[in-house]
């Protein structure tokens, strides 16, 4: 069967961030670095899912690994990127507490042959709460132009990553076998949504601010 | 069931179109409430600063029409009574007419530097001029000078900040760079004026905590922007440092 234009384009789409930060040497310490190597987890996730599909193996499995990992890596990201030590700490606490709620929300509520419907979704909500969280804190005290800001442009990307990402496993879960046609709209929406974020997420990594 | 994944379908599509419209409209009311934030914020420092001009300037008046007046009337006074006076007592005379002579060159400086009445005077580029020959006189630093012609004109405002912004540049070149040289160059164009000051001096760490504030950069950058300016600071450890400041000729309203 051949691939979908957006499944395609969605799946190299975690490269954008990684090949900015090398074309205008945006990699440096602190929440970027952070940045690419969620990106990076993303490729490697992708790249192994791909390869799975290939062989015909159920390849789910493996967003119950990536998820939680790439959830951890967005808050310490975003923590970085706070100017309160309080919100810092929150987040930085938040990145271990989300990793062991969404194993006990697996282990609970979802199978690992098939979407998640309560583990994948709770996670996105804490990412994107703290990226929102980190666009208005960050704004209120901001003295330059915002669209010039690394933490916006990244910020307001993990927003839309991971609202789009927090409807997909109920949504999937339930269209998977009752009705392949609808599932696969599913995810051209959610491919086209994720698209945007890292267009967005790849445009703060270009940003001549520094963090 | 056809109804129930239809159902989960639409429910998936309005999220999903829920999300962008209100992640846009969310993203379009930070960045607006921000910019009305820093206009409110750069008018208030403007009228800060304009007060604040207001206030030396009275002050620099009162000093150059008062006290500097008085001072020179009584030193002619003390001049006359020291001619007809007994030689000891005219030599004393003599000396304390000299310490207020002194005393008057103290009071003019401190008039010129709480207010450059020269700017307006004298105009933009004669006034740097002045302030490049008295850092040389007090400080022994050569300013090199890349200035465009006497004539340009400047609204006032303008030609204060750019003045201070240079006055405050070359008050660090003394202090902290290390050097007694500095460059100081001003650009005109049709709608902005580029002031350029530049060390090879010593330079600093940008990303050092307090570095801001010490060095009056915070009033420097709050100055060009309250005219709706950039002000820029180059500067690395070892590296020199360049002070840019660009403002627009046109006054904000």
């Amino acid at each position: 069967m051949k691939a979908p234009p957006l499944l395609v384009a969605n799946s190299v789409a975690a490269t954008f961030p990684l090949a900015a930060a090398a074309i205008f040497q945006g990699l440096r310490r602190g929440p970027r670095a952070w940045i690419l190597a969620w990106s990076a987890l993303l490729l490697a996730e992708t790249v192994l899912q791909v390869h799975l599909a290939r062989l015909n193996e159920n390849n789910i499995w493996l967003n119950y690994i990536g998820d939680p990992a790439s959830a951890a890596l967005a808050l310490w990201a975003l923590a970085w990127w706070q100017t309160d030590a309080l919100a810092k700490l929150t987040l930085r606490l938040a990145a271990p507490a989300t990793v062991a709620a969404y194993a006990v929300l697996a282990v609970a509520f979802d199978r690992a042959s098939t979407f998640s419907r309560a583990a994948e979704p709770m996670a996105n909500l804490v990412c994107l709460a703290a990226a929102a969280f980190t666009l208005v804190a960050r704004s209120r005290v901001a003295s330059g132009d915002l669209l010039r800001q690394d933490w916006f442009w990244v910020s307001a990307g993990l927003a839309l990553y991971t609202a789009a990402l927090s409807t997909l496993g109920p949504a999937s879960s339930l269209l998977l076998h009752g009705n392949p046609d609808l599932f696969v709209r599913v995810y051209e929406v959610n491919n086209a949504l994720q698209l945007v974020a890292m267009v967005m997420i790849a445009r703060g990594v270009t940003c001549p601010a520094a963090s | 069931m056809p109804g129930r994944e239809l159902t989960v379908w639409t429910l998936f599509l309005a999220a999903a179109v829920s999300v962008v419209i209100l992640l846009a409209a969310f993203l379009a009311a930070l960045v607006l409430s921000q910019r009305r934030r820093l206009a409110l914020e750069r008018a208030h420092t403007g009228r800060l600063l304009a007060a604040q001009e207001e206030e030396r300037s009275r002050v620099a008046r009162e000093l150059h029409d008062d006290a500097l007046q008085q001072v020179a009337l009584i030193r002619t006074e003390l001049d006359a009574l020291a001619a007809e006076a007994e030689p000891a007592l005219g030599h004393r005379l003599r000396g304390v007419s000299g310490e207020l002579e002194e005393l008057g060159t103290v009071l003019r400086t401190a008039a010129r530097s709480l207010h450059p009445s020269a700017v307006e005077k004298a105009g933009l580029v004669r006034a740097l001029g002045e302030l490049a020959a008295e850092f040389g006189r007090a400080h022994g630093l050569e300013v090199r000078l890349d200035l465009p012609p006497a004539g340009l004109v400047v609204p006032p405002a303008v030609g204060v900040a750019a003045y201070r912004v240079a006055q405050e540049a070359l008050r660090n070149v003394v202090r902290h760079a290390g050097v007694n040289a500095a460059d100081l160059g001003l650009e005109a164009g049709e709608r902005k004026v580029t002031l350029r000051i530049a060390d090879r001096g010593r330079g600093f760490d940008q990303a050092a905590p307090a570095v801001e504030a010490g060095l009056g950069l915070v009033a420097m950058r709050q100055r060009v922007e309250a005219l709706g300016g950039h002000f820029v600071l180059g500067a690395r450890p070892g590296g020199g440092t360049l002070v840019t400041a660009t403002l627009p000729l046109a006054e904000k309203p």
